[in-house]
């Protein structure tokens, strides 16, 4: 059974807000963007952060930014100046681990979220057994972030 | 004092071990559950003061860790603070009710970690405000 | 992008003699934070210009405005534990037993903000009251507060500032992305707008009066005029709760002081002859750290 989806943009931004609030407002806060990320990104190939969603509705919640905000994001929440590919794969798995649990809280209770997967991919990557319910593009420290909210197709 | 901080993301035990030592505490870290029980046992008398337990994890869970705390009476005395994305009310209930003492949802403030530090009497004098 | 070491020298210093609070370095997160929505709204590029731009004008309205959103917004539930603690062990049980069971409870939090404060004595007189009626007033200056304490509706990062789990559990329930207190400390709790610094409406005779970090924000005639506005609508036998860094010592001597743990409450002198008079009840015989509050809400 998939039951129907019923999220407010404005609350996953609520949600994405209060995780860059706590982590990341050195760099300001976050904004709505008038434009894209495809339109915005400076380059064509993206780090996705993704945490899977299971129980009576079960998808997908991704994080999307250039590497260089992805870079920016981890130096930030570690207080380094210099981190690894390691250290920015964490970060923005733990980003994402953030969004989908409070995502989660506002859905139906006894849902679980999965472990979160980080992968480096070209633009505009949508496995053809998804579908794209909802989009939110924001930037922050002048580069495009976005998140999207994915069902599984049945 | 010491606290030992369990979560499998690396950022995350940076960020809560930084806090703490920035308040004067030696940290011990654990990437889930069962390394946690493994760190414990390994401390031996010298138990940790605190566990920051994220829910989520790997190998073991932290509810799972909680529960197994809380069947050793020589853990007794620490005190058990989950840090979790997990939001939900019955989850903060059932976390209670497994023998958390406090709960911090994630995403959180470096003040609110405070808040709750002292809310458990583990707040030193010396920052308290 | 980060602030400046210069604007938050200007900023700590500002707020340390303004509020006497003290940003340690560390803090120029929060002070970014804080201000940014006042950079914003003034059109500065960042915090440190709009610091920079206040260092040069002095506008004393935009420096108030810099010193609140550094400290009014610091509502936090029981952080700020020992005010609530003297309240639970001492202050209300003297309350009960020398007051008639059938007689409501009157208690005021003086510039409510956001509610924070009037909740979490709402909580503690539901839990510890013994089913004694109460009523609290909250009032705060600013509508918009006043809305937001009656909404009784925080989100989670409010939420997370020393409310601790097991009380958040008993009166609180999720509603979306926010925290909504229970209906029962909603109907305990009254709003209404007032003016400190002038005449008081008509106001009951309350039992206590939590008037806390607010005299800071008042030059010291005001202060007094405040204190003595205060002491005429308290009870002979009532207590004053005043925030951390204030007194009323040298401002208005018509109060006396009680000393219980470290924290000092203040009542009308006639009730309290006698320089530090004891309490009715046992005084707390922790000082040095705060209680778990957690065992305190199960009754453990």
């Amino acid at each position: 059974m998939t039951t129907t989806l019923d999220l407010q943009l404005e609350d996953i931004r609520v949600v994405t807000d209060d995780v860059w609030t706590s982590f990341l407002a050195t760099y300001g806060p976050l904004e709505w963007s008038p434009v894209t990320l495809e339109e915005a990104s400076p380059t064509d190939e993206l780090v996705q952060a993704s945490v899977a969603i299971h129980g009576d509705w079960t998808g997908t919640v991704t994080l999307e930014m250039a590497p260089a905000t992805a870079e920016t994001a981890a130096r930030t929440m570690l207080h380094l100046d210099a981190v690894e590919e390691v250290d920015v794969t964490d970060a923005l798995g733990e980003l994402v681990n953030m969004i989908g649990g409070n995502i989660k809280s506002l859905l139906p209770s006894g849902s679980t979220l999965g472990l979160p997967i980080v992968i480096r991919a070209p633009l505009c990557t949508a496995g053809a057994s998804t579908i794209e319910h909802y989009r939110v593009e924001l930037t922050w420290a002048g580069t495009p972030i976005r998140i999207r909210v994915w069902s599984t197709a049945r | 004092m010491r606290a030992l901080v369990i979560d499998d993301s690396r950022t995350m035990r940076s960020l809560l071990s930084r806090q703490l030592v920035a308040l004067g505490y030696e940290t011990l870290q654990a990437g889930n559950g069962q390394e946690a029980l493994e760190v414990m046992d390994q401390a031996g008398a010298d138990v940790p003061v605190l566990a920051t337990v994220d829910w989520n994890m790997p190998v073991m869970d932290g509810l799972t860790f909680v529960q197994r705390v809380r069947t050793r009476q020589e853990w007794r005395s620490m005190s058990l603070m989950m840090v979790t994305t997990e939001a939900e009310y019955d989850q903060i209930v059932r976390a209670l009710a497994a023998g958390a003492h406090e709960y911090l949802i994630k995403p959180f403030t470096p003040e609110a970690f405070s808040d709750k530090l002292q809310l458990l009497g583990l707040l030193p004098e010396r920052a308290a405000q | 992008m980060t602030l400046s070491p210069q604007a938050f020298a200007y900023v700590s210093d500002l707020v340390r003699r303004e509020a006497a609070i003290v940003l340690g370095p560390g803090k120029e997160y929060l002070v970014e934070a804080r201000l940014l929505p006042l950079a914003r709204a003034a059109g500065a590029a960042d915090v440190s210009a709009y610091v920079s731009s206040l260092q040069r004008s002095g506008n004393p309205t935009q420096r108030m405005a810099v010193v609140e959103a550094l400290t009014t917004n610091e509502t936090s539930w029981f952080r700020d534990g020992e005010p609530f603690e003297v309240f639970r062990s001492t202050v209300l049980p003297e309350l009960l037993s020398s007051t008639p069971p059938t007689r409501r409870l009157n208690i005021w939090s003086a510039a409510c903000s956001s509610g924070q404060e009037a909740y979490t004595i709402a909580m503690l007189l539901a839990d510890h009251g013994q089913g004694r009626k109460a009523e609290i007033l909250a009032s705060d200056l600013s509508t918009e507060m006043l809305d937001r304490t009656k909404a009784g509706a925080y989100s989670q990062l409010e939420i997370g500032r020393g409310l601790p789990a097991p009380m958040m559990v008993k009166h609180f329930r999720r509603a979306g992305t926010q925290w909504q207190v229970s209906d029962q400390l909603r109907a305990m709790v009254r709003t209404q707008r007032i003016n400190l610094a002038t005449p008081f409406p008509p106001l009951p005779v309350f039992d206590v009066v939590f008037l806390r970090n607010v005299l800071i924000y008042f030059d010291a005639p005001t202060k007094k005029a405040i204190l003595q506005r205060v002491r005429q609508v308290l009870s002979p036998q009532g207590y004053l709760f005043l925030g951390g860094a204030e007194t009323t010592l040298g401002i208005d001597d018509s109060w006396g002081r009680t000393t219980i743990g470290r924290f000092t409450l203040y009542r009308p002198q006639a009730a309290t002859p006698g320089a530090n008079p004891p309490v009715a009840t046992a005084p707390l015989t922790t000082t040095v750290l705060p209680p778990r509050w957690a065992a305190a809400a199960e009754g453990r």
